[in-house]
């Protein structure tokens, strides 16, 4: 093992630069991109009438269920040199390396449109409400003081919008933050991908470790400005006339169109196609009955993980919500949404030593009584779903606890007062108060369970695969056009509650 | 004790973090059937004594009775669902996610009254409040008067001992919430029902109660008949919060001729101030109120060189008072 | 109506896996499921023993042994590189085997001095290069290509791969560090492009002309060639394979190897899984699936191994790549080679 003064003293004289201004442009280009496309399309979608506004609204959601990396793929595939686009261009004007330019999509700029791209619907899904449920006074009121259209849009609309905005921003940040596929696979050498060259190519997990909490100073300032927000925007909320959307004029409407079909065409169709072109005319083997297999263990997995995130979130927000605000509660919640930006495999390491340690203690103590347990936990799904939660919980615990914020203590002791106990009270008025955003919460939970890769690599037990791990042993051996149907697959599946998500979330905001 | 449907007596609430107490002794009573309304300024404690009532919060000490049962006392705390308590809540807290019907019905499965019923009973509670027609509705779809219908609907429906009403009226146009309080008066006592508010507002206290409590500084200052507030006020300061009129030392009222009342209160409201040509005292107008069907005037009475008294009078509308101007007045009384 | 609390635990119990079987052998694998799974069946086939397999990243199989210790259900650690099997030993975890049928059949240098792994098929990393461009004549050693007339035209993949780290490595190992050293500064100087994507992904690059030289492995080569994608085909056959420092200690390979963990609890099967990995069928194997090659003399090549020809391999002791890893990525940090 190297010298940990050594290895960090050689970090900071070579590399930590590097990650720390790619991990910068990075998380400040991925900001850019998810605010400018989610908010743009929220606001056609929300206050612009237009021509095909309510297909728009729920294809502008696909891109959700396309994981990062699969994007990156599939993209360097149509976009890199010997792609069809670039031969195409090559054959038709007779051009050879060099003659031309091509931006380059393995880059730093081509991490940022990925990412941007799959991730903008966070922003885009809050924003979207924010902007539906503001009152139609205030622009009145705007307009009254000679602000013009755009005027109210930056000095009313966005301001009122901001913190719902942010809570979208700092989801999509964190995502590009854990993100190891994407930025391994196009030679970005970020945080993420230099803990990993630390502690595997140096071999030296102190300074990976160092690395780790650096990173983590980042996360804990996104996760102090999301429930900053959050909280913010619990103030934020007005009733009243909610503001009616604007008929657009015949060029306006296409440009409107124009927009939404380019980024659904970008985010979802495009590589949505390619894969299906893959699944059908290249993948040697397509639907066996491992492949059933696979599905069926994805399933499982994300279904599970889907239910105990929202009972656990559930628990969380019970806790502050019957207790005095403590500091405890906070900080659990605080610390809970920590794993929402950690890399999946340093989370399955983290999550191994416990494990580990409980299982060999247990088997110490059975071995007094001369029975020989093992290992219980370690190399179990128990394990493996206990990781998803570290990392998915952020999504639950925010959704849920913003819903029971919602929730005014007043329609508590109005239940008190017509005879209703606790247990009736969450079970009459709190659960289907709470139903929208359980489910919603549950099917991110669910959707993120799916695409999950690096902790299942990790954890799961013997002659265990899933769809994600099958995509990716496939894809990374550089045929994706084999790994299409498993993510073909996966992308089908996230599909069903994403389309629910926006149904759920677009019925909820023309009735609150 | 037992003949009352509500006592409360020497409650007082304080909170640990805070040095002020928010209420300090506060007694009242009321019988089967009555109305009434505790009257005060924001934060005098009047919605604390209401959730202390109701077991939101949890006094200091003293003690309450509903009828013969302890609600609060040094022995026992009975928890809110189980005071058969209504109440309407400011904002009305009503659940979004049930029907009007729904949402008066809410209190039927807890109550004693036989299953059978509760179809009638949520049937006839909505033909009562006029709300037939909504039944189906969400309360998100009605008007706010509606909805503050449904509040009450929901709070009585189960038939309760008592009914808390807080401030119910303030989410409603002004000019409708003198008659709608008189309207639920005339709700409440054909039912028998009754039932204790809490508002600022003195004309909704005086068109919707029979004895209002006057509440400043966490103490009830007069507990009484409306009347007996307006004409007897026992201490200086429900005299001042009640209607115009201005409390004077003793001296000024010696100058002005103007009694006692029973608690010992110099009180002189202007329609004891008689404006006259020939009047024994002159005040000079230092401003005018246009009220519409009358004009209140503020004067200012120089009884002798360095006593002068701040009085409010009153004239006709058609009356052209002007700023500076000296009226003469006489004091009936 | 089901309790949820019931139904939590069912789901719970559903996820406890339990593996009793009278003859198995449990493997972490680091060769990915498809380059491996026939391999098993075969043996499973043959003796009868079932085996369960975990594939994953090599670290993090490393990690999950370390911390599963002495419990580890584990019986055989399957790497790609000797770097990892290395660093299993060194952590303990691994135990030497005495099988004469190794020992016979495996060369001393491709396995450990302790017979602690073995390596089971050989990863052989020359110079590839564009046919029309390039004279093969140009080409003599990986330390040439540091030479300023190679400007601009080599491409290379990212030095946080474990292929390059054990390459430059191998480098350490014969040459002074200051000279490596010295080689890297002036190697970088000479990429065409930043280094990105995957050796496939160079082999293209080379093909279309945005570089001359590459140095990848010839498996991937291969699999272009083998595979059933037109244009990969199509940049294959516009390349060609140089082995370098034939006049010296060799061109650079690596290792799939394996090694029995030290707690196996299924020892006798996880030495006979070894022994039939090295058997002549599955080198054979090797050979005609990933075109590989086979540590076992004798073994017939694929016919595309053939047409590449023989060469001469750096026979050093692959513990060495190990032992130099976190040196080798150091130099290329300090290098600038991403």
């Amino acid at each position: 093992m190297a010298n940990e003064k050594d290895t960090w003293s050689h970090l900071v004289d070579t590399v930590l630069l590097e990650y720390v201004t790619n991990t910068f442009y990075l998380v400040m280009g991925v900001a850019v991109g998810v605010t400018s496309i989610g908010i743009t399309s929220a606001w056609l979608i929300a206050r612009c009438d237009f021509f095909g506004r309510s297909f728009f609204a729920w294809a502008l959601v696909l891109p959700l269920a396309m994981p990062a990396y699969i994007i990156a793929y599939t993209y360097t595939g149509l976009l890199d040199f010997s792609g069809p686009l670039q031969s195409f261009l090559r054959h038709t004007f007779d051009w050879g390396y060099g003659d031309y330019y091509f931006p380059e999509i393995k880059s730093l700029g081509g991490a940022i449109c990925m990412m941007s791209l799959v991730l903008y619907p966070y922003v885009y899904l809050l924003a979207r409400t924010a902007f539906a449920n503001q009152s139609a006074s205030l622009f009145e009121a705007g307009q009254l003081a000679g602000l013009n259209a755009r005027q109210r849009f930056f000095n009313i609309s966005l301001p009122l919008a901001r913190p719902t905005i942010v809570v979208g921003l700092s989801l999509a940040l964190m995502e590009t933050l854990a993100d190891y596929g994407t930025v391994q696979y196009f030679g970005v050498n970020v945080f993420s991908t230099g803990i990993f060259r630390t502690w595997f190519g140096l071999g030296d997990g102190l300074a990976a470790s160092q690395l780790s909490s650096l990173l983590l100073v980042v996360v804990l300032f996104l996760l102090g400005l999301e429930q900053f927000s959050r909280r913010k925007a619990k103030y934020v909320q007005q009733g009243g006339r909610v503001i009616t959307a604007v008929k657009l004029n015949s060029v306006n409407q296409l440009l409107a169109q124009l927009f939404c079909v380019v980024v659904v065409m970008l985010g979802f169709l495009l590589p949505f196609i390619q894969l299906a072109y893959w699944t059908i005319v290249e993948a040697e083997q397509v639907f066996d009955a491992t492949f059933w297999q696979l599905t069926l263990n994805s399933l499982k997995l994300a279904s599970i993980t889907a239910l105990l995130a929202v009972i656990i979130a559930l628990a969380f927000a019970y806790m502050q919500r019957f207790t005095r605000p403590n500091r405890f509660t906070a900080s659990l919640v605080f610390l809970a949404g920590l794993g929402y930006a950690l890399p999946g495999t340093i989370i399955a390491v983290g999550v191994m030593l416990p494990f580990s340690t409980l299982d060999h203690f247990i088997h110490e103590q059975a071995a007094h009584f001369g029975i020989e347990t093992g290992l219980i936990f370690s190399g179990s799904l128990v394990m493996l779903v206990f990781a998803y939660l570290i990392r998915f919980l952020a999504v639950s615990l925010g959704n849920i606890n913003t819903a029971m914020d919602n929730i005014t203590p007043y329609i508590d002791e109005a239940a008190k007062t017509l005879g209703e106990k606790t247990s009736g009270i969450i079970w009459r008025v709190h659960l289907p108060l709470l139903k929208t955003s359980l489910l919603s919460s549950g099917l991110l939970v669910f959707v993120d369970t799916l695409k999950e890769l690096p902790a299942t690599m990790a954890l799961r037990p013997f002659n265990f695969n899933t769809l994600a791990v099958r995509s990716f042993e496939l894809a990374n051996d550089e045929q994706l056009a084999n790994a299409a149907p498993a993510v073909i697959t996966i992308v089908l599946v996230g599909l069903i509650p994403v389309i629910w998500l926006n149904a759920s979330m677009h019925s909820n905001s023309k009735t609150q | 004790m037992s003949d009352s449907t509500l006592s409360v007596s020497q409650v007082s609430l304080v909170y640990p973090q805070s040095p002020n107490a928010v209420l300090s002794q506060a007694s009242l009573t009321l019988a089967q059937g009555q109305i009434a309304c505790l009257l005060g300024a924001s934060g005098c404690g009047k919605t604390s004594l209401l959730r202390c009532i109701a077991g939101f919060e949890t006094p200091s000490e003293g003690s309450i009775y509903l009828g013969k049962i302890q609600a609060f006392g040094e022995q026992q705390v009975l928890p809110v669902e189980r005071r058969r308590i209504g109440m309407v809540f400011q904002d009305y807290a009503l659940f979004p996610h049930l029907t009007v019907a729904a949402n008066i019905g809410f209190g039927l499965k807890n109550s004693q009254i036989d299953r059978q019923q509760h179809a009638s009973i949520i049937h006839d509670t909505l033909r009562l409040l006029d709300l037939s027609s909504e039944a189906k509705k969400y309360p998100h779809q009605i008007s706010g008067g509606q909805q503050q219908r449904v509040a009450i609907g929901r709070a009585i429906a189960p038939k309760p001992a008592l009914l808390l009403l807080d401030e119910p009226f303030s989410n409603l146009d002004l000019h409708l919430r003198e008659r709608l309080a008189h309207d639920l008066r005339q709700l409440l006592k054909a039912q028998n029902i009754t039932a204790l508010m809490v508002t600022h507002d003195q004309q909704e206290a005086f068109a919707f109660a029979d004895i209002i409590g006057v509440m400043h500084q966490g103490k009830i200052e007069q507990w009484g008949s409306a009347d007996s507030i307006y004409r007897q006020p026992e201490t200086n300061y429900v005299a001042n919060f009640i209607g115009d009129g201005v409390v004077l030392t003793q001296i000024q009222a010696k100058a002005l001729n103007v009694p006692a009342n029973k608690a010992g209160v110099f009180l002189v409201r202007p329609e004891h101030l008689q404006l006259a040509g020939n009047g024994r005292f002159n005040a000079k107008i230092v401003s005018v109120h246009p009220q519409g069907h009358s004009t209140l005037l503020r004067g200012i009475c120089h009884i002798e060189a360095d006593t002068q008294i701040e009085l409010m009078l009153r004239c006709n509308a058609n009356q052209q008072v002007q700023e500076g101007e000296t009226l003469s007045f006489s004091v009936v009384l | 109506m089901l309790k949820p609390t019931t139904l939590i635990f069912a789901l719970m119990f559903s996820l406890s896996s339990v593996i009793t079987s009278a003859s198995e052998v449990n493997i972490y694998s680091a060769r990915k499921e498809m380059l491996i799974k026939p391999l098993l069946d075969q043996f499973t086939q043959a003796t009868d023993i079932k085996v369960n397999l975990v594939t994953g990243k090599a670290d993090a199989l490393l990690a999950r042994l370390l911390n599963e210790g002495k419990l580890t259900p584990a019986d055989v650690l399957l790497t790609t590189d000797a770097g990892r099997l290395y660093r299993a030993k060194q952590a303990g975890m691994l135990q030497s085997v005495d099988s004469s049928y190794l020992n016979q059949h495996i060369p001393a240098y491709l396995r450990d001095i302790d017979n602690q792994w073995f390596g089971l098929s050989t990863r052989a990393r020359p110079i590839m290069y564009s046919t029309d461009r390039v004279k093969p004549e140009s080409l003599s050693t990986y330390e040439a290509l540091a030479q300023p007339e190679f400007k601009g035209k080599v491409c290379i993949r990212s030095s946080s791969n474990i292929y390059n780290q054990s390459l430059v490595a191998s480098m350490l190992a014969a040459d002074e560090a200051a000279k490596t050293g010295q080689f890297l500064q002036d190697f970088v100087k000479n990429f065409a492009q930043p280094p990105k994507g995957g050796d496939r992904d160079q082999i293209k690059a080379v093909a279309n002309g945005i570089c001359d030289v590459t140095i990848a492995n010839t498996y991937y080569l291969a699999g272009m060639i083998n595979g059933n994608n037109k244009d990969q085909q199509e940049a294959a056959a516009k390349i060609s394979i140089f082995w370098p420092n034939q006049g010296g200690r060799g061109t650079h390979v690596n290792i799939s190897g394996a090694g029995i963990i030290k707690s196996s609890k299924n020892r006798a099967a996880a030495v006979k899984l070894l022994e039939f990995l090295a058997s002549e069928e599955a080198q054979a194997w090797y050979a005609q699936t990933n075109n590989e090659y086979p540590v076992r003399q004798g073994v017939a090549y694929s016919p595309l191994l053939e047409s590449w020809g023989t060469f001469k391999a750096d026979q050093i002791n692959l513990s060495r790549l190990g032992e130099l890893n976190a040196q080798a990525v150091k130099l290329m940090d300090k290098a600038g080679w991403r």
